[in-house]
């Protein structure tokens, strides 16, 4: 069993190296934790500095002081897209840590007990597959007071169906495997299973679909700081944008307070995908096609070779 | 008869997913009723009177539930009194009869409001949603069908980038470089309050309205359908039965479209219902953008200005919608392919 | 299984048609009152003339009419459509006196109680029905039985009866002389009376959607899309000057920068508001004139000090303010430690005027200019609160209260759908570290907010605004000690002086000595910091010049889409 699962991830590496978009996707990803962890020492200005702004400062075009720009506030656009980057990954991380997690409970319990838990979680799963998400998170949100956790909170507790329907449909095939029923027959306990049998084989997967939700939780906070629903003290890339645009950003010129925080959005999310959908190919030959378990947004592929 | 019991009981569940959104509905927005008496800047000539008015007006002083006067602050109290008049009853009584309230801002009903909203955002996402659906399926083939050369490479990079793009910000990009350099109208659906000589140029103004919105959309759904298609004819492609009709003299053309085509649809029709809630999403964006007076413009309005009955309205509106919409394709679904109903265990 | 494909998606283009088709040309929440009096354009295919093309003029603003009901509507770009399509005895100007309007002259009893109005004869409503006293007296008697119309509450409170004695005379009986009825009997509409009689009792008056909007103004209503558009027309039987424009479009942007784009590239040919950092552009544009000014109706934005006493403080409310916050030194010392001009600069590009009081500078004489402000001045302020022993005790650059014990750190909070306020909050609470004041700064949802204010008290510092009117009552009101328990006044300020001059004024009917009374109440709430008022923001509009001329821009209100205006600009030759 062990054999196993570890050729498997010896496997695994050796075919990551050989696909680009995974690799693509891990740099973009890199380079941007980094420019997020090194924020104070990479931004030419601290966001807490106080700074004597005149009103020639409000949104000056690029030049030598200030490499991107100034914002509406004067404040150096270049160094609150760096900072702002810490805001973006850390929500997205958070919130999406909070929805494989629900999403994989969910969807390994769901999978191993099958019968009526299974039944039960499915359904409720459907339902909340079906009401729109941004829609949702607009009303939570709005309704309640705007801070960070609350968006992390919100995105992350909207974003786990797709995670459950996967993880229970690789769960569903793991479970018939010979060494799982052996471990049955020997008598070992249903957690005991689930952790040393199913869980290495669903990890991958999550991980796969973890780097996908991400980027959709990367997304679904800078839609909501752009509408103007998240706490305008925590500057990410989103309330940057929903500061140029409803500030006169685009009346007075300034593009690069709307093309800068804009790309380094694409960036993370392109990054993030293109790693998602690499992994997903790696993963590829592991997965069972079951056309009922179309995840979200992920699909999972009958197994079998490209053609060459 | 398999079939039949299969319909049933989608339709079951569709009916219980509605259920839960309504109740969902409700104490989303009992937890905090919201005042309609209040503005961001407030007026020095709104008494205290007048405020307690308007809230008797919107019915805000009736106990919410059973045994709960009100919600936010908790209160309890009243269980013994008319079960019936209380707001939740109310609340799904109006609904029973397709009243979804009054707007507190504007005084009207929130149905009529949003009727023509709700035509206003099918037209726009519905005409984005052809569009992609068959730029995706023709490029995903292509794509597919050329794999591993240049043209497979370069769509798969534009349908991850396009699939990148926050839908709000490429909207922006748009609008202010159409509008500046072919001047293409900023927002709307029309040029307001234009007489029209005929409905050539009725369509005309509707179309240079339709124009950005549409683009905006059909970018960013675009790329999803594009890859799926092409995952999913890539792996049609292998087939045995490709080979055999190769071997049989069919030419490619032919093959990519009796076979490739034909048996990647079913998944496309998954895809595009699930896609629904997430094509809601961009309705939003791209409807505060470009002011484009539909649905999802009345949610962000709304929110802006607490106007919560608008907002619940149209979140009831937006979750039906696509619920029936997901039955559909349910339903579609299953007549197109047979093996489903015996792999539903309902 | 490709027929199938096909016939869905014809399907689906055949429905979106369909509901092109319907939703264009005939939109049922839009709303077109079928009227004789067209005055665009015949559509017959065979005409020998072309009969000139009417002169639209396109208005671009961020907001709309929340209804079209006079009695339910509070945004102001309702009233602005109000004072087009509707008459009212009297009118108010652009240097915010007020002149008749319908009425012709004016007799008061010798106690001003009784109001004997003439009004001019043969006006005609919208639909041809003649305008008599009798519809004065309806809509008078309307707004009055209405307490849930939110401002006619306020402006028909005194009205003890009306009566109309023949067609062109109407009694108004007051319970009490009041000397600013000319500005609140300009806010009370003249409705039709055959049309609102249906509608006049209970919910009906406020469900009324008044979809017609007939009136008897120098404009007309052709059609109304809510937060949409509204399409007036002139009105060619108007008893006053007739509009020299056809017709005229206001057209709702959702957000500012549309609006903007949108008169550079000629979809619109007036804007009523812009963002402040769009000036700099616009200014450039060959074809478009900016002009700034005291806008007619001024938006106040107030720093709010949590100044209520124990006495004071209502019943079952909290009154957890800040205790630092009662002297009135420390508020001088906030007040000599705030750069106002450095708000001006950056908050509103400049465009604005240091503030005083909650009467401001656009309110015309009623505004006390002769006020000398505090002096932006940092050690002053940081003498100020040394001399009455707020000194920092522990060295952390906190001062702390005379007892050395609370340290003078403020909760400062403002609601989160204000676009001013954190910037705001973010600069104040930067000057004011330098005299030892910390602030925890915070944005509260504003129903929230409502509920920390008044008459809870359970705040310290608040960033909120005020809208206004143009009679100085409204907004001296709010400083009462009367209205402290019912939640009106939001600073718990108690001041006998105060209370006592208030109700003079209300009372006084000569204009100068009315004036001074506002005037030594303006300095009394000023010396005492009642509010803190940053600045008077400007108005900033701009029109095409080579579309419409004849815009006022001479007087010392700024208001574009007022009627004055559109009754005097025309298409340009």
């Amino acid at each position: 069993m062990d054999d196993h699962a570890a050729s498997d991830f010896r496997s695994f590496f050796h075919n990551l190296g050989h696909n680009w978009m995974a690799l693509a996707g891990a740099l973009m990803l890199i380079i941007a934790i980094l420019v997020a962890v090194f924020a104070p020492w990479i931004a030419p200005y601290s966001p807490k500095a106080t700074l004597k702004i005149s009103i020639e400062d409000i949104y000056a075009a690029p030049n030598s002081a200030h490499w991107f720009g100034t914002d509406d506030a004067g404040r150096d656009v270049l160094s609150n897209f760096i900072f702002g980057a810490r805001i973006s990954l850390i929500v997205g991380f958070f919130a999406s840590f909070i929805s494989v997690f629900i999403g994989g409970s969910i969807g390994i319990i769901a999978g191993f007990y099958g019968g009526r838990v299974e039944n039960l979680l499915m359904r409720f799963t459907d339902i909340m597959l079906v009401i729109p998400d941004l829609p949702l998170a607009v009303v939570l949100v709005a309704l309640t007071k705007p801070s960070l956790l609350n968006i992390i909170f919100v995105i992350g507790i909207l974003g786990w169906t797709g995670t459950a329907r996967l993880v229970r449909s690789q769960t569903l095939s793991v479970k018939e495997r010979k060494f799982v029923l052996r471990a049955r027959a020997i008598g070992s306990s249903n957690l005991h299973i689930i952790r040393q049998h199913i869980f290495p084989l669903v990890l991958p997967l999550m991980v796969a679909n973890t780097v996908l939700v991400i980027s959709l939780a990367i997304l679904e906070e800078s839609t909501l700081s752009f509408l103007g629903l998240a706490d305008p003290t925590n500057l990410s890339w989103g309330q940057m944008l929903n500061f140029a645009f409803t500030r006169g950003g685009l009346s007075a010129g300034a593009w690069w307070a709307l093309v800068a925080p804009g790309l380094g959005i694409v960036w993370v999310v392109l990054g993030c995908t293109l790693l998602g959908h690499g992994l997903e190919q790696i993963l590829n030959p592991r997965l069972e096609w079951h056309h009922l378990s179309v995840g979200q947004k992920m699909v999972e592929r009958k197994s079998g070779q490209m053609p060459s | 008869m398999k079939r039949l019991l299969y319909l049933l009981n989608r339709v079951k569940w569709a009916l219980i997913s509605i259920v839960f959104v309504i109740v969902l509905n409700f104490f989303l927005f009992r937890v905090l009723p919201g005042d309609p008496a209040r503005a961001g800047v407030r007026d020095p000539r709104l008494t205290a009177q007048a405020q307690q008015a308007l809230r008797q007006r919107f019915g805000l002083d009736k106990p919410v539930i059973n045994c709960f006067e009100s919600l936010n602050p908790l209160k309890l109290g009243g269980c013994l009194e008319n079960p019936l008049d209380t707001q939740f009853f109310i609340y799904v009584g109006n609904l029973l009869r397709g009243e979804l309230g009054t707007s507190y801002q504007s005084g009207r009903p929130v149905a009529e409001m949003l009727g023509q909203a709700l035509l206003n955002t099918v037209l726009l996402i519905g005409i984005a949603q052809i569009i992609s659906i068959f730029l995706g399926i023709v490029l995903g083939l292509v794509a597919a069908w050329k794999s591993r050369t240049i043209i497979d490479f370069s769509v798969l990079v534009a349908s991850l980038v396009a699939w990148s793009l926050p839908t709000f910000w490429l909207g922006i990009m748009l609008l202010f470089s159409g509008s500046y350099w072919l001047n293409l109208p900023v927002m709307g659906k029309m040029t307001a309050g234009a007489d029209f000589n005929n409905n050539l140029e009725m369509f005309l103004d509707l179309g240079r309205h339709l124009l950005l919105p549409t683009l905006t959309f059909t970018i960013v759904v675009m790329g999803e359908y594009m890859l799926v298609m092409r995952s999913t004819v890539l792996e049609v492609l292998s087939e045995d039965y490709i080979l055999t009709a190769k071997a049989k003299g069919l030419n490619t053309f032919q093959i990519l479209k009796d076979h490739a085509l034909r048996n990647a649809l079913l998944p496309m029709v998954t895809i595009i219902a699930l896609n629904l809630g997430f094509t809601v999403a961009g309705a939003i964006q791209i409807e505060t953008v470009f002011s484009w007076p539909g649905l999802g413009l009345a949610i962000f309005n709304s929110v802006g200005r607490r106007d919560y009955p608008v907002l619940q309205g149209a979140f009831l509106l937006i979750a039906f919608s696509v619920i029936t919409a997901n039955l559909i394709a349910d339903l579609l679904y299953s007549y197109l392919d047979p093996r489903i109903q015996a792999e539903d265990n309902g | 299984m490709l027929k199938l494909r096909w016939f869905v998606a014809v399907f689906l283009a055949f429905s979106m048609i369909v509901t092109a088709c319907g939703g264009a040309a005939t939109a049922p929440t839009s709303t077109k009152p079928s009227d004789q009096n067209q005055p665009s354009p015949t559509k017959e295919e065979t005409k020998p003339t072309e009969p000139p093309k009417p002169s639209i003029l396109r208005i671009g603003r961020a907001g709309s009419e929340d209804t079209l009901n006079p009695g339910t509507a509070m945004l102001s770009e309702a009233w602005v459509t109000f004072e087009l399509v509707y008459s009212a005895l009297y009118m108010q100007k652009l240097d915010g006196s007020f002149t008749f309007d319908l009425a012709t002259s004016v007799s008061a009893s010798p106690d001003n109680k009784v109001l004997t109005y003439k009004i001019k004869p043969g006006v005609k409503f919208h639909d041809g029905v003649p305008l008599t006293a009798k519809d004065v007296v309806f809509s008078y008697d309307l707004y009055k039985a209405h307490d849930d119309f939110p401002y006619m509450n306020g402006y028909t409170k005194y009205f003890d009866k009306v009566e109309a004695p023949d067609d062109t005379t109407v009694v108004l009986t007051l319970t009490e002389p009041i000397p600013n009825i000319e500005s609140q009997l300009g806010y009370c509409f003249i409705l039709p009376e055959h049309i609102w009689s249906k509608v006049a009792e209970g919910k009906a008056a406020t469900e009324f959607q008044n979809e017609g909007l007939i009136g008897s103004g120098p404009f007309k209503l052709v059609e109304y899309k809510q937060n949409e558009f509204t399409h007036l027309a002139k009105n060619p039987d108007y008893y006053g000057t007739v509009p020299k424009v056809d017709e005229v479009i206001f057209q709702k942007f959702e957000n500012r920068d549309a609006l903007v784009q949108a008169i550079k590239t000629g979809q619109i040919d007036m804007i009523t508001e812009m963002p402040n950092t769009a000036v700099a552009t616009l200014k450039n544009e060959k074809n478009i004139k900016l002009v700034t000014g005291a806008p007619l109706a001024p938006d106040i934005t107030d720093i709010i000090f949590n100044q209520v006493s124990p006495e004071n403080c209502p019943k079952d409310a909290k009154c957890a303010g800040h205790p630092a916050l009662r002297d009135r030194i420390v508020r001088q010392a906030l007040a000599t430690a705030t750069n106002k001009q450095e708000l001006i600069d950056i908050v509103l590009l400049g465009l604005g005027a240091p503030g005083l009081t909650l009467i401001a500078d656009g309110m015309g004489d009623w505004y006390n200019n002769t006020i000398k402000d505090y002096p932006f001045d940092i050690p002053q302020a940081n003498k100020m609160l040394d001399d009455a022993g707020y000194k920092d005790v522990n060295n952390d650059g906190v001062r702390e209260m005379p007892d050395g014990q609370k340290p003078l750190v403020f909760r400062l909070n403002w609601p989160s759908d204000s676009t001013v306020a954190p910037r705001l909050a973010e600069l104040i609470s930067k000057t004011w570290e330098q005299i030892g004041v910390k602030t925890q700064p915070q944005a509260v949802d504003p129903d929230a907010l409502t509920a920390m204010c008044c008459p809870t008290f359970d705040y310290d510092i608040l960033i909120w605004g005020w809208g206004s009117d143009p009679d100085p009552s409204f907004l001296l009101r709010v400083m009462q000690t009367s209205v402290i328990p019912d939640g009106t006044s939001e600073t718990g300020y108690s001041n006998p002086e105060y209370d006592q001059l208030f109700d003079q004024q209300s009372k006084e009917m000569d204009p100068v000595n009315r004036k001074e009374l506002v005037w030594k109440m303006q300095e009394i709430v000023f010396k005492d910091v009642v509010y803190l008022v940053p600045f008077y923001s400007q108005a900033v509009q701009a029109y095409r010049t080579d579309r419409f001329t004849g815009w006022i821009t001479d007087q010392p209100k700024l208001a574009l889409d007022h009627v004055i205006n559109l009754l005097a600009v025309e298409p340009v030759k």
